[in-house]
């Protein structure tokens, strides 16, 4: 990228600018449309253009075009922040602060809630699947043929009740987000508390 | 700063652009500089920018550019009928929004 100013930078100077702009640039790459980032950084080109006009051509040195630099918001000022779809490409961080941006893109957050109420009633009704499958074969097995497969019980218990309770956490914590917390929640309780009693047979068995 | 803070001016950055450019043109960073030292909104050019580049491709704005005898060329915003359309319809929400907020807070804290 190029400035056009009446007097041309030394290359060294210049491609200090020119790594600012590049840098803002990568920035918005992706995030806004093609031609609102071409203007951005024309206007942002303009700016510098327009700082350094103010100072002294004839002993223009490196220090003043970081000065220059200095002034201008940080690269991830114009980073769009968390913000209704419509308005992302106007948004932009706290400028005056001149801190760096979170760097959240739109939706993120509530992608990440979605796909972790999925996880949460998936585990726990797989895990409730699971215990009803698993327990009836265990059973039907460790009383008809191997009296010692009713040893796994607990291990299908803890594995299920671990999955569940997790599920239900994560039903929990993403409730009012749609079913799948709901599924999350019930299905989870109802897994614990057939996990609790599947040792039962073990210990009926035992004594 | 707080976000809450953050995203209000923001909220309000698009129609400050538009009331700046409702009285004269203007350039970018002469945008910004009138921006700037207004209280409460402190906005800078990475609100700015964007805005006046998003305004101009939604036909809010018209740019016309000019040459600079000291410096850059400089790309001179003003209001389309479009854009005035918009700050007429951003301003009346504005004022009932901060007259309701004001009603509300009257007295609140006396």
């Amino acid at each position: 990228m190029t400035t056009m100013t009446a007097t041309p930078l030394d290359p060294a100077l210049q491609s200090l600018v020119d790594a600012r702009l590049d840098t803002i640039d990568r920035m918005l790459l992706g995030r806004v449309p093609r031609a609102d980032r071409l203007g951005i950084l024309r206007e942002v080109e303009s700016q510098i253009e327009e700082l350094i006009s103010q100072k002294d051509p004839a002993n223009l040195g490196r220090e003043d075009i970081l000065a220059v630099l200095g002034q201008l918001d940080p690269p991830e000022g114009y980073l769009p922040e968390i913000l209704p779809s419509s308005d992302v490409q106007m948004s932009a961080t706290s400028p005056s602060t001149k801190s760096a941006s979170q760097g959240k893109t739109p939706g993120g957050p509530a992608k990440k809630t979605g796909n972790t109420a999925l996880l949460g009633g998936l585990m726990s009704l797989l895990s409730l699947i699971a215990i009803f499958l698993l327990t009836p074969v265990v059973l039907f097995i460790g009383f008809l043929v191997f009296p010692y497969m009713l040893f796994v019980l607990p291990v299908v218990a803890i594995v299920s009740f671990a999955f569940a309770t997790t599920g239900l956490i994560l039903g929990i914590k993403n409730f009012g987000q749609g079913a799948w917390p709901i599924i999350a929640v019930v299905t989870g309780g109802l897994t614990q508390l057939f996990s609790l009693a599947l040792p039962l047979p073990l210990l009926l068995f035992l004594f | 700063m707080n976000l809450w803070e953050t995203q209000l001016r923001k909220g309000l950055a698009e129609l400050a652009v538009l009331a700046i450019l409702a009285r004269e043109e203007a350039y970018g960073y002469r945008i910004v500089e009138k921006l700037r030292v207004l209280d409460g909104l402190n906005l800078s050019e990475s609100t700015v920018y964007p805005i006046l580049t998003r305004l101009a491709r939604e036909g809010a704005l018209a740019i016309r550019t000019e040459a600079s005898p000291a410096g850059p060329t400089r790309r001179y915003y003003r209001l389309t009928p479009e854009g005035r359309q918009k700050l007429r319809f951003l301003a009346d929400n504005w004022r009932k929004v901060s007259g309701s907020m004001n009603s509300m807070l009257e007295g609140v804290f006396s």
